[in-house]
């Protein structure tokens, strides 16, 4: 198999979906059973100078149908602005649809009929519904578009420009404010228009500086659908940005200017070469707006008024709509209309018998599609029934200033009633108990009498007494050793000899009294030291010939001299019990033995390897 | 022939292991409360100063108490409550650099005490920098944060009073033998394991401590610096309340982190130093 196997395959797949797409498209539309000719208009009332944007959708038409033939409508001017082909292929099946878009720019007023749409294909002709315009006068100030702007709110963005005449310029920016005279927080609408004359040819537009609006909050609407419009006699084509301004500060305020940049033909360099890339930068500036916004008035304002601006409506709800004795449910009230609506203050709750309000917040939802702000916002109260019975609450107020009617509104809700539950056996509430809510936070209070707690930051620590916490450590490893030395004695009984033959001889010795008869120190001399040899020896010496004797301490490694001295001692010994020796100076003998015990003791300790007694 | 259990005789055996448990009971006792003779009581100038602070504090003038309260710090005494008390008096003054530094201060002394982090995290709330920091993993993280109620100085004592415990225990296993080995044959393998899960605590404890910040920002704006003087670029901006880890120090520079990446310096009289954790009692 080639490297390229893969791609080849799908490469012929591609061919053939394109292929069986081609034939499916010259041969009409597979399956499609009858041509559709649908035409649409995106409103049907315009004002004079606006414009209607009108949609020619064919679908399921051969590629010999022609063109569809729009008539002309009196009143209307018709432009083309251009066309869409759409073709999808789902399941195998091809169909395939077009539009054209075309402008139609009002020109007087009055009610108009666009005539049928026709279309011919394979010799049939297909045809539209006719279709009814209405033309206002410019002079009624009515929108351009179904949503009517708020009072005051002049016209909507997308609406026609209120320009009347270009004074002949061909590429110019207007700003233009609904209203140049407002109350604090009322809502305007600024749009920033770039006009251009239809026979002028701009490439692009770039460094779009939108107008400076200090002292005011801005929403913005973005940009509008482009128009086109007849000025002076001259057809322009307008495109248009939209904003809606709320002021935040009463005295006169100045708005803009606003520019931006158009790249148009360089006439200036004329010839064989030019092209669109000889182009020159113009900077289109709008001129700055003066809007003078007044305070509030004082006169009428109702104790409640908690600074809204705008139009607006109330309501409120239960949520759950049935109340239970200490179980809690929402209370919204619902503010809607047109207006600030982030700034919509809360209500003036009344005071309400019976229940328990905790203040659980509120929400906003603006909607800014209809050319202006508009939108609610909610105020939610947690409520906890104290008692139950029938309830009814004093109704919600609320104040705002309509700017339009330029005086003061207050609404009221309708009374509210409720229906309490008696409380679940067990539930709070019940025994007449209560919750408990926090109603604000802080830090805690400062501790008093501290003095006594405190301590010497540097001299922290065990101040000295840490050797105290060696003695587990040294007690333990003593344990150790004890433990260790006792089980070393159990399982070597001739180490345990030889670590107490020492002991034993010298009690021994010493248990003697050196005026006894020197037989009796002599038996005990030679008891001692052959008791002694034997538990080193770990052997009986007793009975031993002195020859063994001296062979078994001389093979030990013990000392000459002391085994000489031991011999001596021995021998003394047998001479005072068996034999006819004298005396001599017992208790020389006795101390010399008790000497002798312990230097054979230490000399063999020496000379021991392995394990020391 | 003799043999080796005549040669140790019961009474020494018996004074052996009585010397062992007094020893280790006092021991013990010392090593769990500390020598109480050894803790001086502050002289009656100290008493009187925190007596001033809290009548300052009372009186609504939280300046003059927090500025009373460093004097006691100054002089060289202090407790969780003292620095609580000047979070407090800072916070009211409006400080919350400083409230932020003083309650952690008093947390790290005092870790399980709850209005210590009430206080805390009131502070903390009203600090502009929220840090995104990385956390260590889940179980490291869960570990720390069970020990996150103790202090070193508390895992040093569970160490200290088991070794007395587990030396106890040795002595009478070793020592004394006899019935009481059966016991401690079974009590010995407890304290083993207890053993290991206290050293693993205290390493445990050394990460959470080497990890935690050293300081923090008591500047209302301190403009992180790409290096120890003005002039170099400013990266990124702190403000008071936050908590950093310090680096190096540069005359009167320091360097401070928040990340690996976000590291720089700042003028050293925009921070407050953290003590470093005690771990002896």
């Amino acid at each position: 198999m080639s490297r390229g196997g893969a791609p080849s395959r799908a490469r012929a797949g591609l061919l053939v979906v394109l292929a069986l797409g081609a034939a499916g498209w010259a041969s009409g539309p597979a399956g499609a059973d009858e041509p559709s000719l649908q035409v649409q208009v995106d409103r049907q009332e315009v004002p004079e100078g606006g414009s209607i944007s009108l949609t020619v959708t064919l679908e399921g038409f051969s590629r010999q149908a022609g063109d569809p033939e729009v008539p002309r409508v009196d009143g209307f001017e018709i432009y083309g602005r251009g066309s869409s082909t759409n073709i999808t292929l789902i399941n195998g099946k091809l169909s395939s649809s077009t539009s054209q878009s075309y402008q139609l720019v009002a020109q007087r007023a009055g009610t108009y009929v666009l005539p049928p749409v026709k279309v011919q294909d394979k010799g049939r002709v297909y045809q539209s519904e006719p279709i009814t315009l209405r033309v206002l006068p410019a002079a009624s100030g009515q929108p351009g578009r179904s949503a009517a702007p708020a009072p005051g709110a002049g016209r909507a963005p997308g609406a026609a420009p209120s320009a009347q005449r270009s004074d002949g310029r061909s590429l110019y920016a207007e700003l233009e404010a609904s209203k140049t005279e407002v109350y604090l927080d009322e809502q305007i609408v600024l749009r920033f228009f770039l006009y251009q004359r239809a026979d002028v040819t701009v490439y692009e537009l770039s460094d779009f500086s939108p107008p400076a609006t200090e002292g005011f909050w801005r929403e913005d609407l973005g940009q509008q659908a482009e128009q086109r419009v007849r000025l002076g006699g001259d057809l322009y084509i307008v495109r248009e940005v939209a904003w809606v301004l709320f002021p935040t500060k009463t005295g006169d305020l100045v708005i803009g200017p606003g520019s931006v940049v158009a790249h148009v033909p360089d006439r200036t360099r004329r010839g064989f070469f030019t092209s669109m890339f000889d182009r020159r930068l113009v900077e289109v500036a709008t001129k700055s707006l003066r809007v003078r916004v007044k305070p509030l008035p004082a006169a009428g304002r109702p104790p409640d008024f908690t600074g809204t601006v705008g139009q607006y409506e109330i309501s409120a709800a239960f949520d759950p709509p049935q109340a239970r004795q200490g179980e809690a449910l929402a209370l919204t009230l619902r503010v809607r209309g047109s207006g600030h609506i982030q700034t919509i203050g809360a209500p003036l709750w009344p005071a309400w018998e019976g229940l328990r309000v905790f203040d659980s917040g509120e929400a906003v939802s603006v909607n800014k599609a209809a050319g202006r702000v508009e939108g609610e916002k909610t105020f939610t109260q947690v409520l906890v029934p104290t008692r139950s019975g029938p309830l009814t609450l004093e109704p919600i107020r609320f104040s705002y200033f309509d700017p339009a009617r330029e005086r003061y509104v207050s609404l009221s809700t309708p009374p509210l009633t409720l229906d309490v539950q008696p409380a679940a056996s067990g539930a709070p509430g019940s025994a007449g108990s209560s919750y408990v809510v926090p109603v604000g936070e802080d830090i805690f209070y400062i501790r008093q009498d501290l003095a006594g707690g405190l301590r010497r930051l540097s001299g922290q620590g065990l101040r000295g007494v840490w050797f105290v916490h060696l003695i587990p450590l040294i007690a333990a490893a003593g344990a150790l050793w004890w433990h260790g030395r006792r089980s070393a004695l159990a399982r070597d009984p001739a180490l345990a000899r030889r670590a107490q033959g020492l002991k034993r001889a010298q009690e021994k010795l010493k248990a003697l009294d050196p005026a006894a008869p020197a037989a009796q120190v002599a038996s005990a001399v030679a008891e001692a030291l052959e008791g002694f040899l034997s538990d080193w020896l770990d052997a009986e010496v007793r009975g031993m010939r002195r020859a063994d004797l001296e062979a078994e301490l001389r093979a030990a490694h013990a000392p000459g001299d002391l085994v000489d001295e031991v011999l001596g001692q021995l021998a003394w010994a047998d001479d005072v019990r068996f034999g006819a020796g004298g005396r001599g100076d017992v208790a020389a003998r006795l101390a010399g033995a008790t000497r002798l015990v312990g230097e054979l003791d230490a000399a063999l300790r020496k000379v021991t390897t392995g394990v020391a007694p | 022939m003799r043999t080796a259990r005549r040669a140790a005789p019961r009474g020494l055996r018996t004074f052996l292991a009585a010397a062992l448990v007094s020893a280790q009971a006092g021991g013990l006792l010392l090593g769990a409360v500390g020598p109480a003779e050894a803790a001086p009581q502050p002289p009656q100038g100290v008493v009187e100063a925190v007596r001033q602070a809290e009548e300052a504090y009372a009186a609504g003038r939280p300046e003059q108490a927090a500025e009373i309260y460093r004097g006691v710090l100054a002089a060289g005494w202090g407790s969780a409550d003292l620095y609580y008390n000047l979070g407090c008096a800072s916070f009211k003054a409006g400080q919350i650099g400083w409230a932020a530094g003083f309650f952690e201060e008093a947390r790290r002394l005092a870790p399980r005490d709850a209005d210590i982090r009430h206080n805390l995290r009131i502070v903390l709330a009203q600090k502009r920098d929220r840090v995104q920091e990385e956390g260590p993993s889940w179980l490291l993280g869960l570990l720390t944060g069970l020990l996150d109620s103790y202090a070193p100085v508390d895992v040093v004592h569970w160490l200290v009073a088991l070794v007395w415990v587990v030396c106890l225990v040795a002595g009478v296993h070793w020592g004394i033998g006899g019935r009481a080995r059966a016991v401690t044959r079974r009590v010995l393998p407890v304290l083993a394991v207890l053993g290991v899960l206290a050293v693993a605590a205290l390493g445990l404890k050394a990460y959470q401590v080497a990890s935690a910040p050293s300081g923090v920002i008591v500047a209302a704006e301190a403009q992180v610096l790409t290096g120890p003087r003005v002039g170099e670029t400013v990266q990124f901006v702190l403000h008071e309340g936050t908590f950093v880890h310090l680096g190096r120090t540069a005359g009167a520079w320091r360097e401070v982190w928040l990340s690996e990446q976000m590291r720089g310096w700042v003028p050293g009289e925009s921070l407050m130093v953290l003590h470093p954790a005690r771990w002896l009692p």
